[in-house]
């Protein structure tokens, strides 16, 4: 007991030491997890982490089953499903061809396995690393946000069916696999059914109790794993259909959230570390494997997808950042990785090439980041400029002459919104907008329209924007309002921000004016608190004129397009 | 159970306190700690008990524990019942100080830029204006001020929501656009309170409301209420356009200098803050 306990210390010392490091340069946590691995296997060597780390696999995927919002899964595959097949497809049979042949000319046990383990890695690319940096551009509704976390969300649900696929003793066999394959989708049926009644059941019982709520999930979450240990297949199979079976949206799975979190949290970092340890220094065939698996993901994954992306109709800076933000290694094929390792079907220098490509590879990814904008403007742009400019004139509707006009950018909610406005009052507008969706909606609605990005030259060019009058952007998203500043136009500039110091910033750098939707709305909310206060009998007006206006809004097709949090 | 009851309730009602604080504080203790099992547990493992010595220990702290989780439950029920014999020991002292409870307050979760100006409003009406926050600029801020009362944490956590004491709040004020924080919010207030939630689709908000919500804050339909009217005026009444705009630009301009005042740097995510589409 007491050695673990050492080497626990060990690790989470270590790890410490080095998250300081990481935190002050900006980086994420799991490479450093894996680099105190990497320096704590040198020392110590300890067989009882490696149980440990098995949960932390079944954590972390647990906490992705119950993140995962089943309801939700129809709307976010919509967007990127294309890119994403084309990517496994075109991608995934390649990586394994090569696999296949480092496995065979390097002499591996079972090449097939190996040449599968080699193809997930250089195919999959969704990630926690990358998923909370997402998350700020999600909730921006950036067009590009959405497209990465889709393809992440099916790249997950694809690393899912392949381990479950893996856990079959012999994969040449179809019938052994086909058998593994319906007992994960029995486990998955039996998730879904505690989602739809027996979690209500779990919380009555509990009576509200926090604990208890806890106690109850984790006990599911055991139970699907004893039970997929007997069935034979991976517990990973086990630990997502039991995240499918915790309800998420309950207020009492808030607490219960928090407590999961601390553990998973916990867990998550042994595994990393654990991973790490279990590395050797590689020979010369792993770093060979390594260096083709790096080129695989930081090059041709992003290109295909660039390309796939170009051909679906988005512009080249979306195409750009959202295959750019899934240039690494997902944390799946580490689970692969490590299960294999376990069962001893995978070669070491292959094993050791998978983790060193996965820690290089997610670090790049955070230091590319920074410069994601200046990557596109000095490499991708020129490169697709007069591409882009063919594909803008053939997507817009602009009338000549058009002068003393406004610009409006973005036909989100506000976007509409304003539109109308302005076709009440006379005055010509034309809105430019970069989501290849909204295309048809723009050529029946908008008088004038430009579908292109706003921070291309030749996208303002069309829209006129040095003859305009006024420029309005409803767009939360620094670089373009930075660069909607620095456009060559004398029109009167009305941007957006997200709170007073961006807002300060831009007004400083020349804007006109700055909505901040808090400052903007305080007005009106001030109102109708000293409205309640004074006399409480307005309640029931005010909560009776806001859904006579919510309906309203519904009715003039204002409301929320894209039901994503 | 009854050694400790005494000697507690003697060492407590000698400091000064009243019968009822001493009963109530003694009775509290009556049961076998956690630790003692702790010690026991590394005694045996030195060696210095045997595994018998253990196993009363044990014994008892189940048979103490079980007994008085009923006493404490019940502890307010017991003094009354035995409050005419303890009567005795009264000094005739002036009760004690109650500790500072809210009550009847409003509470404001997270401070932003629509809290920030609601405030003021909600001091005038209410004597306690109790604001919940996760940020420690946030926090300094709101300390500056020196006129609210503010709880550090996150209001995701139990404790936060007692430290707040959200049950017995009169007004409540959630800038927060998380539904499950908003849920949790309706559902731990009681009937009589105002509560006002933050939503960003139309489908949340008729949820809210359907959950007890007095009005649901859409700022993004708000802000594009608030623009509309600015654009009209741009084009029919300039200085109007002039007037309005600059009004807001102060407030941000404001709001960014408390920012800057506080220490560290500010990060500029409020809790709440509209998405479009």
């Amino acid at each position: 007991m007491t050695e673990v306990i050492l080497a626990l210390s060990v690790v989470f010392i270590t790890a410490s030491v080095l998250l300081v490091i990481a935190n002050q340069f900006g980086f994420s946590a799991i490479p450093f997890y894996i680099i105190a691995g990497l320096i704590t296997g040198m020392f110590v060597d300890q067989p009882e982490l490696v149980e440990l780390a098995q949960w932390g696999i079944a954590f972390l995927v647990f906490v992705f089953g119950l993140r995962l919002d089943v309801s939700d899964l129809q709307s976010v595959l919509r967007d990127g499903e294309v890119v994403a097949i084309t990517q496994v497809v075109v991608v995934g049979p390649i990586a394994v061809a090569i696999g296949y042949l480092f496995a065979t000319s390097f002499g591996f046990n079972e090449p097939i396995r190996n040449a599968i383990y080699f193809g997930a890695a250089a195919t999959l690319s969704s990630t926690i690393v990358g998923a909370g940096v997402l998350k700020s551009e999600l909730r921006s509704n950036l067009v590009h946000g959405r497209l990465a976390s889709s393809i992440h969300l099916f790249d997950d649900l694809i690393a899912i069916v392949v381990v479950l696929m893996l856990s079959a003793e012999v994969i040449t066999d179809p019938t052994v696999v086909t058998s593994k394959l319906g007992f994960g989708v029995l486990f998955l049926i039996a998730g879904l059914f505690i989602y739809r009644h027996g979690f209500e059941l779990l919380v009555r019982a509990a009576g509200g109790t926090d604990e208890l709520v806890l106690m109850g999930s984790i006990s599911i979450l055991i139970a699907f794993m004893v039970a997929a240990e007997i069935a034979g297949i991976s517990i990973v199979i086990g630990a997502f259909a039991a995240g499918l079976a915790i309800r998420n949206d309950r207020a009492e799975s808030l607490s219960m959230r928090n407590g999961i979190e601390s553990i998973k949290d916990f867990f998550v970092a042994i595994f990393f570390v654990t991973i790490g340890a279990l590395v050797q220094l590689p020979d010369l065939e792993g770093l060979l494997i390594a260096a083709v698996l790096i080129g695989l993901v930081l090059v041709v994954n992003p290109v295909i997808q660039l390309v796939t992306f170009l051909y679906e109709g988005y512009d080249s800076r979306t195409a750009f950042l959202a295959s750019s933000s899934l240039n690494q290694i997902s944390e799946f094929s580490l689970i692969i990785a490590i299960q294999a390792l376990l069962l001893g079907t995978i070669a070491d220098a292959l094993f050791d090439a998978i983790i060193l490509a996965a820690v290089t590879t997610m670090l790049l990814t955070v230091v590319g980041r920074r410069y994601e904008d200046q990557l596109y403007d000095t490499v991708v742009a020129p490169v697709l400029g007069s591409r882009q400019s063919r594909f803008v004139d053939t997507h817009s509707q602009t009338a000549e002459g058009l002068s003393d006009h406004v610009v409006i950018v973005g036909y989100g909610r506000q976007g509409r919104q304003l539109v109308e406005r302005l076709t009440e009052l006379g005055e010509p507008y034309v809105v430019v907008e970069n989501d290849p969706a909204l295309w048809e909606e723009l050529d029946a609605e908008c008088q004038n329209y430009v579908l292109g990005d706003a921070q291309n030259d030749y996208t303002l060019e069309k829209a006129r924007l040095s003859a305009a009058r006024l420029l309005v952007s409803t767009v939360d998203h620094q670089p373009v309002s930075r660069s909607l500043l620095d456009a060559d136009t004398e029109a009167d500039r009305i941007l957006r921000a997200s709170s007073s110091a961006e807002a300060a910033k831009l007004l400083d750098s020349g804007a006109t004016f700055v909505s901040v939707p808090n400052v903007l709305a305080a007005d009106g909310l001030v109102e109708t608190v000293r409205e309640v206060l004074e006399d409480d009998r307005e309640l029931s007006r005010i909560k009776s004129d806001q859904l006579t206006t919510l309906r309203e809004l519904e009715r003039r097709g204002l409301a929320t397009r894209f039901e994503r949090s | 159970m009854v050694g400790n009851f005494w000697i507690m309730f003697y060492l407590i009602d000698r400091e000064g306190f009243s019968v009822e604080t001493s009963f109530l504080g003694s009775i509290n203790m009556v049961q076998v700690s956690e630790f003692s099992l702790v010690v026991g547990a590394l005694a045996l493992a030195q060696g210095y008990i045997g595994p018998d010595v253990l196993g009363y220990l044990t014994l008892m702290a189940l048979l103490t524990m079980t007994l008085s989780t009923y006493i404490i439950a019940y502890n307010h029920a017991i003094y009354e019942r035995v409050s005419p014999w303890f009567s005795r020991f009264e000094d005739g002292e002036t009760a004690d100080r109650e500790i500072k409870e809210y009550r009847n307050h409003a509470v404001a979760i997270g401070y932003d830029e629509i809290t920030e100006r609601a405030l003021p409003v909600l001091k005038e009406a209410y004597d306690d204006v109790v604001v919940i926050d996760r940020k420690t600029t946030h926090i300094e801020q709101i300390k500056d001020e020196k006129q609210y009362e503010y709880v550090f944490g996150d209001f995701r956590h139990k404790e936060v929501r007692k430290a707040a004491n959200l049950s017995k709040a009169s007004f409540v004020l959630s800038s927060s656009v998380q539904t499950e924080v908003n849920e949790i919010l309706l559902a731990e207030t009681n009937d009589e309170a105002v509560v006002f939630v933050e939503a960003e689709r139309i489908a949340d908000a008729r949820r809210l409301y359907n959950s007890g919500a007095a009005y649901v804050i859409m700022s993004t339909y708000l802000t594009a209420a608030t623009l509309c009217e600015y654009l009209e005026q741009y084009f029919t009444d300039p200085s109007a356009f002039e007037a309005a705009t600059q009004a807001d630009i102060e407030r941000v301009r404001q709001r960014q200098a408390a920012a800057e005042r506080s220490t560290d740097p500010v990060d500029g995510t409020p809790l709440g803050g509209g998405t479009d589409d």
